[in-house]
């Protein structure tokens, strides 16, 4: 009896997530990449690679782009109309932001998506994934940071003549989506392969179009054999991670249920320590996470993960749901003889 | 020989067809506006070809159509020689000119057509457009504009290079010409350079023309990336229509309208696909061999890669 | 009438006396409590068909010793084999296994190395897989070896939070599959390994679901006979051990509808910690249930520290299983021969909230530094918590059964007056 009033919840307590995630995915994909061409416009503060280069194909574009071509201004243009477009174009991304927090990255994206199918390419050839030493991981950490202080940076600096030093060539005015593989990757899917190439009207454009078509490459390989390679370098994730305190979406750890077993650690592609090792923190959302959720459905302690919104429960690590999703429920008589 | 009197006909008329174009007077500097001031734009008319043509003094009688990027459309009645817009909002705006009068019992309408993007507004009234974003491409119209009984209309140019942005020499941009609402299907256009190369392009059975931007052989504008140059297309129609205007009656009507654009010189030229590609390649193929020799190292794991005496 | 008149082996003697160690717990188990369980015969009859009348289970199978819980059975199953902890809870043993090790020595390891000096076995290992866990254990491998038996030992950490660690312990884990794997030959594949994952890990899902019984109220089943059911998992088939559990989840499930108690009603819940209880040394078990009281939960590496923490493998193919059971071996396991553990702590605490502990009873092997060592730590913690605890030293030694009966009852007492004044 008691059972039949919470099925629906023990039901999204087992559900596969690998393959709903797969799916959402596929949709997310096709509205981002391929949502122009049925009209779908979700404006150009999102935060997510929807790139502007897949112009007539993005479902709405990317707000880290958009900001790179703001700053592109003279500061004296910032108290006029450019200064409260600026404000309200920032307003307006951490409000998207908010509704899915981190599940922008591991939902949403479609760079995200695309580095997911190469995984999954991976995992059918049974090609062995690398991982960093823990020691690079954490020296990693900060260059997404720099990335973004770059890319806040440099637009400003061609426009304006900081601290006395001469202006920047105009070439770096999109400082990040010269080098960001999405830029590439993205526009492809919808068969223009444009964005391939390097530029060789200046010294600047030649050095980023070749970091950029490096950075493809790289991309590539690296998140065939690691899982979310990119994601390690994300500035947008860095950007984002400034807003992530107030989000509705949460991931939250009830330390003292965790037996520190380790296998939401194991179950992270960012490769996160403290999914496991931490009891303390309520809030498990770091810099990093991309809130896939993997790690509640690789939890199997009742109610130790969960994913939360606005206080309600979504999605919560269970004994039963672990078991469902390890295929461990029940004894299947096909065992080695 | 019908066709040599064809062509010397068309060009007569193209060369009587007094072909009317907004023209943007010099642009003002980015953020010379000052806090609440909105943005101004001023226009001229100009008729003639774009070597030899002189500024219109008196508008008096033409009609201006404002069509901003959601499709609304004002109408503005015009007098003096200039045009002035204030633009409220951020985005792309579409002037239309329409100017017609009666001449020997000939209606003739004269059309030109302008885009320019706006980059301030008035927030009191846009910060809802701002909170949305940007709208679906705005740059090309996708419907005739009801106001014109002729129209000559720009769609989504082809390119094959990198920048979206802007035209270039080697784009091609596709037109189609409307009568009273009804797509044109045996049409020509005229393209004219600033430079003074001068084409007609005919339409296919579709009623499509195809123009692509002819590519500079003049050596010393070769390999300048911020020169810019002037393109006008223009289309003009006689059809055998009788009515009265302004008092005047007239027994056939003659359109034109025109395109006035600008374009820069190819991207093309600068950039490298091959060696784009073959970077990505070579890159991947070092990456992974490198991943590849390291597992194998790995798994070898020879005492000299721990203990090195020297 | 012609009577032959035999002269009693060592062997035989051996035998006996350990028969007569099984028998006396069997009986106090079938006898000495209220409502017992039918399903619970399986096990009762088991361990009486092993221990007293050493008959063999796995005849024909190849049967891996396994000193500790963190060799992987997963693997071992994969490879078509058996696994056979050799964890001894018998007296006999221990006084053997006295004479060759330090007097001081843990019992539990005595009686292994007892076991393996007398050589008298129902099951006889093939091969045993030694961890270095602790000081004492490590040392045995070696002395069992000198027996002439085949004893290979696997590195194991004494660190789990360091990469370091984690790599070393996965590469131990890999040595011994291919130690194993030649020993069988038999290769271990993506199959034969994913389909032991899931049977080890159904078996462990069992064991939660006996356990989520006694979160009760009204608990169905005794402690000790949980110990019986885990401790049969050491060395039972293991189809067998899961159709037996499902019998008994069965008729738990309708003790549990019907309300049944196996304590009384104001019996305090105890959560039992320390050094394992192993058939049939289950003295200190039978006394705190024999005192009015009901063990509710347990942190012990014979029981909750086998089944609690499972293996999730995140890609089903063989280079990330083999790393999910090697970390699951160490990253979840709470034994003191690590040098931190607040793991432990915070199990025990956990335990205690979500089975309603009324009080902790901790008992060290006496000689089993690591517990007895640990002890202070965990103490000062309960007090931190609120939770009583008690702390014993016992050995397999019938002869302290008496002084410890008083300790345990005084606790017990203390508990319940505990309760009586809460309410």
């Amino acid at each position: 009896m008691t059972k039949n009033k919470f099925s629906l919840r023990r039901a999204v307590n087992n559900m596969n997530l690998v393959r709903f995630r797969f799916w959402f995915q596929i949709v997310a994909f096709a509205l981002i990449v391929y949502g122009g061409y049925i009209g779908l416009d979700l404006g150009d503060k999102l935060p997510t690679f929807a790139c502007v280069f897949n112009s007539e194909g993005t479902g709405g574009k990317c707000y880290v782009g958009e900001l790179q071509h703001d700053l592109k201004h003279p500061l004296e243009g910032f108290v006029g109309f450019a200064g409260y477009a600026f404000l309200i174009s920032l307003g307006m991304f951490a409000v998207w932001f908010w509704v899915l927090n981190k599940g922008w990255c591991g939902f949403v994206c479609p760079l995200g998506t695309m580095q997911d199918w190469l995984t999954m390419a991976r995992e059918k050839t049974k090609i062995r994934y690398s991982e960093y030493s823990w020691a690079n991981r954490g020296k990693i950490k900060s260059i997404k940071y720099i990335l973004l202080i770059l890319l806040l940076l440099l637009p400003v600096m061609i426009a304006n003549s900081v601290f006395g030093l001469p202006k920047l060539p105009n070439g770096l005015s999109m400082p990040f989506c010269d080098i960001c593989p999405g830029r590439m990757m993205i526009p492809a899917f919808t068969g223009d392969f444009n964005q391939f190439y390097i530029d060789f009207s200046s010294k600047t454009d030649i050095v980023m179009t070749t970091i950029g078509m490096i950075m493809t490459g790289l991309f590539l390989v690296g998140s065939f054999i690691k899982k979310r390679f990119f994601c390690y370098f994300c500035p947008m994730a860095a950007l984002q991670y400034v807003f992530s305190k107030p989000a509705l979406l949460k991931l939250y750890k009830d330390g003292s249920k965790c037996t520190k077993c380790g296998d939401c650690y194991r179950a992270c592609d960012m490769d996160i320590l403290e999914i496991a090792d931490d009891v303390t923190s309520k809030n498990l959302v770091t810099e990093d996470c991309t809130l896939c959720l993997k790690c509640v459905a690789a939890c199997p302690e009742d109610g130790c993960l969960e994913a939360n919104f606005m206080g309600a429960t979504i999605f919560e690590s269970t004994k039963e749901g672990f078991l469902v999703r390890m295929a461990m429920d029940q004894n299947k008589e096909n065992h080695a003889h | 020989m019908k066709k040599i009197v064809l062509v010397l006909v068309t060009l007569l008329v193209s060369l009587w067809a007094d072909t009317l174009w907004l023209d943007e007077t010099k642009k003002k500097k980015c953020c010379e506006a000052k806090l609440g001031v909105l943005p101004l734009k001023e226009l001229s008319v100009k008729s003639g070809t774009l070597q030899e043509n002189e500024k219109l003094k008196d508008l008096n009688g033409s009609v201006l159509y404002i069509r901003d990027m959601d499709g609304k459309i004002e109408e503005h009645n015009l007098s003096g020689s200039k045009i002035t817009v204030t633009p409220q909002y951020k985005g792309n705006y579409h002037l239309f000119l329409k100017h017609q009068e009666v001449v020997d019992g000939v209606l003739n309408v004269q059309l030109s057509t302008y885009r320019f993007y706006n980059k301030e507004g008035n927030l009191s009234c846009s910060w809802t457009k701002e909170v949305r974003g940007k709208t679906s491409d705005s740059r090309y119209l996708s419907e005739p504009l009801p106001q014109l009984p002729f129209q000559l209309m720009m769609e989504k140019t082809i390119h094959n290079h990198h920048v979206n942005c802007c035209l270039y020499v080697g784009d091609i941009i596709p037109l189609k010409v409307y009568y009273k609402g009804e797509l044109l299907k045996d049409v020509s256009v005229d393209v004219e350079l600033e430079s003074g190369w001068k084409n007609i392009i005919k339409s296919n059975n579709e009623g499509m023309m195809m123009v692509e931007i002819p590519k500079s052989t003049y050596e010393q504008e070769k390999g300048d990336k911020k020169r810019s140059e002037k393109l006008l297309v223009s289309a003009t129609y006689d059809v055998n229509e009788s009515g009265v205007y302004d008092g005047k009656s007239y027994t056939s009507a003659h359109y034109v309208m025109s395109i006035p654009l600008s374009f820069g010189d190819t991207p093309l030229e600068y950039e490298s696909k091959t060696l784009a590609f073959a970077t990505v390649i070579g890159v991947m193929l070092v990456f992974s061999l490198g991943l590849y020799y390291n597992r194998r190292r790995k798994r070898k794991t020879p005492k000299e890669i721990y203990f090195d005496e020297e | 009438m012609h009577t032959e008149h035999t002269i009693e082996t060592s062997a035989e003697r051996q035998n006996r006396h350990k028969a007569m160690e099984a028998i006396a717990v069997l009986n106090s188990l079938k006898e000495d409590f209220k409502s017992p369980i039918r399903s619970m015969g399986y096990f009762y009859d088991l361990f009486e068909k092993v221990y007293c009348h050493h008959q063999p289970l796995h005849e024909g199978k190849a049967k891996i010793g396994t000193m500790c819980i963190q060799i992987p059975s997963e693997i071992i199953y994969a490879l078509d084999a058996v696994p056979i902890r050799l964890c001894n809870g018998f007296y006999t043993d221990d006084e053997i296994g006295g004479d060759l090790l330090p007097q001081k020595s843990c019992p539990l390891v005595k009686a292994t190395v007892g076991w393996f000096a007398s050589d008298n076995f129902s099951d006889k290992p093939d091969i045993t897989f030694s961890p270095t866990t602790c000081d004492q254990k490590t040392k045995a491998g070696a002395i069992i070896e000198s027996f002439g038996h085949t004893v290979i030992d696997v590195g194991f950490p004494r660190t789990k939070e360091s990469e370091e660690s984690c790599h070393y312990w996965r590469e131990s884990v890999k040595s011994f599959a291919v130690k194993l794997s030649k020993f069988q030959g038999k290769k271990l594949t993506r199959s034969n390994l994913e389909s032991a994952i899931k049977k080890v890990g159904y078996a462990q899902s069992l064991y939660h679901k006996l356990t989520e019984f006694r979160k009760n109220k009204a608990v169905p089943i005794l402690g000790v006979d949980m110990f019986l059911v885990t401790n049969a998992f050491f060395f039972d088939k293991i189809d067998e051990w899961i159709s037996a559990v499902e019998k008994l989840v069965s008729e738990l499930e309708q003790r549990a509808n019907d309300g049944v108690n196996v304590a009384g009603k104001a019996s305090p819940r105890i959560v039992y910690t320390g050094s394992p209880p192993i058939f049939p040394n289950y003295k200190i078990p039978l006394i705190i249930e024999q005192s009015d009281a009901i063990i509710v939960a347990d942190e012990t590496c014979s029981s909750n520290r086998m089944f609690n923490d499972m293996v999730a493998v995140d890609e089903w193919n063989l280079y990330d299983m083999i790393d999910s059971v090697s970390d699951k071996y160490l990253k979840a396991c709470t034994c003191p021969i690590f040098t931190q553990n607040d793991d432990r702590i915070r199990r025990i605490i956990q335990l205690v909230r979500s089975y309603n502990g009324d009080g902790v009873i901790y008992q060290a092997f006496a000689g089993c530094q690591v517990y007895e060592m640990e002890q202070r730590s965990v103490l000062a913690a309960m007090e931190r918590e609120g939770i009583p605890i008690l702390y014993i030293e016992s050995d397999y030694s019938p002869s302290q059964h008496g002084q410890l009966t008083t300790r345990v009852e005084a606790f017990i007492e203390s508990l319940k007056n505990r309760k009586r004044m809460k309410k």
